[in-house]
């Protein structure tokens, strides 16, 4: 039987930042890792998971970028929809039913709203990130 | 237990608080079990608190204050959240186009007692044989007439309506808020930090509060509800929320 378990959107991004953030020396990449993780709520509902997956190869900074990638890995994790993490995720998202779409929405609204959240713990010390 | 009804009509962007300040994100407040944004009830009723010059006038209907007299006292009058009923999206072929839902017009008939039928999804004022542009979306199928929608918008400038199903239109009012981007400017005017937001519910959107005596005014109860609307028809304009100073919150209200 399952529980229910409160974490189960905050684990996986919790995790995801902290690995990134251990990966990552470089300060200005850490900066911008924290930028694109507290506003991905933003971006999101204003313009939606397509656009946010077709950000994902016309970002140009590193740091925002894996931020984006990490987002649609958790998105996928918690989903169960297959293959949107990967590169051709966007496809993958064109191809879904709407309310199958509008669900996905609903759920990358709440879980952008948990890497806003986990942004400013895991990278309380770099700042220019609110 | 009688509802009296009273509607807000928003004149500008309506900032209500954020329970939440989320990375750069300001927030507003959300009900906690469907999420969609909502005007907290001391909002609306510290505003026309305020607005009471009399002493004991204010006492009887909103009860004292901690100070004053030797205990907390209730008031006549008790003021409900504030909830939407039709809210503006951007529609490429109508313009602005309202929408609600089963369950925001299910929630006012119960409130109203009215006995009116909950609409269909996809039932529409416009013509139902075209097609609608909705922010992102194109409804052309399954569109349904509806003649009585009159009687559900209470305010003669909402007359382009959709019924949307439930969960289509709490995406869409997630996805319609009013948002602002902000930036600090240093003096040499580069930007300093990052962005930020701010979101608040769109002007032109139509909400509603309950309000009612409380049994404090047992045995007055229609004097104190007459001296509530006399007070309510003599705020026809007021402002509420946050942000004052940005002109955010003035909305219009009116009792039918």
């Amino acid at each position: 039987m399952n529980s229910f378990d409160p974490r189960t959107l905050a684990k996986p991004v919790y995790e995801s930042l902290c690995q990134l953030r251990a990966q990552t020396k470089d300060p200005e990449r850490l900066k911008e890792q924290k930028n694109q993780a507290v506003e991905l709520y933003t971006y999101l509902s204003t313009w939606g998971l397509l656009r946010l997956k077709a950000e994902e190869d016309a970002l140009s900074q590193e740091g925002k970028k894996e931020v984006v990638k990490e987002f649609f890995d958790c998105l996928e994790k918690i989903s169960g929809q297959n293959e949107i993490a990967k590169s051709n995720g966007l496809d993958r998202l064109m191809g879904l039913g709407v309310e199958e779409y509008l669900g996905l929405t609903g759920l990358g609204l709440a879980l952008a709203q948990e890497f806003s959240f986990w942004a400013t713990a895991i990278y309380h010390d770099v700042s220019g990130g609110d | 237990m009688t509802f009296q009804i009273a509607y807000l009509h928003l004149l500008t962007p309506l900032h209500t608080g954020g329970t939440t300040q989320e990375g750069n994100l300001l927030g507003i407040a959300r009900e906690s079990h469907t999420h969609l944004p909502y005007i907290p009830s001391s909002t609306i009723r510290g505003r026309l608190r305020a607005s009471v010059a009399d002493k004991d006038k204010k006492f009887e209907l909103f009860g004292n204050e901690i100070g004053e007299g030797d205990q907390l006292t209730q008031g006549s009058i008790w003021i409900g959240d504030g909830s939407l009923l039709w809210i503006p999206v951007p529609s490429l072929s109508h313009g602005v186009v309202w929408i609600s839902c089963p369950l925001l017009l299910k929630r006012w008939l119960r409130l109203t007692g009215q006995n009116l039928s909950v609409p269909d999804p996809y039932s529409t004022s416009l013509k139902a044989d075209r097609p609608i542009y909705l922010k992102d979306a194109i409804l052309k199928e399954g569109l349904r007439q509806w003649s009585e929608w009159k009687s559900y918008t209470k305010d003669p400038n909402i007359s382009r309506v959709i019924v949307l199903p439930d969960q289509h239109c709490a995406t869409l009012i997630q996805m319609s808020l009013w948002r602002q981007v902000k930036v600090k400017l240093s003096e040499h005017k580069v930007v300093e930090g990052g962005f930020r937001y701010e979101e608040a519910i769109p002007p032109d959107s139509l909400m509603y509060f309950t309000w009612g005596v409380t049994a404090q005014a047992n045995g007055s109860s229609r004097q104190t509800a007459e001296e509530f609307q006399k007070l309510l028809q003599s705020n026809q304009i007021m402002q509420i929320g946050g942000q004052e100073s940005l002109g955010r919150g003035f909305v219009e209200l009116s009792l039918n």
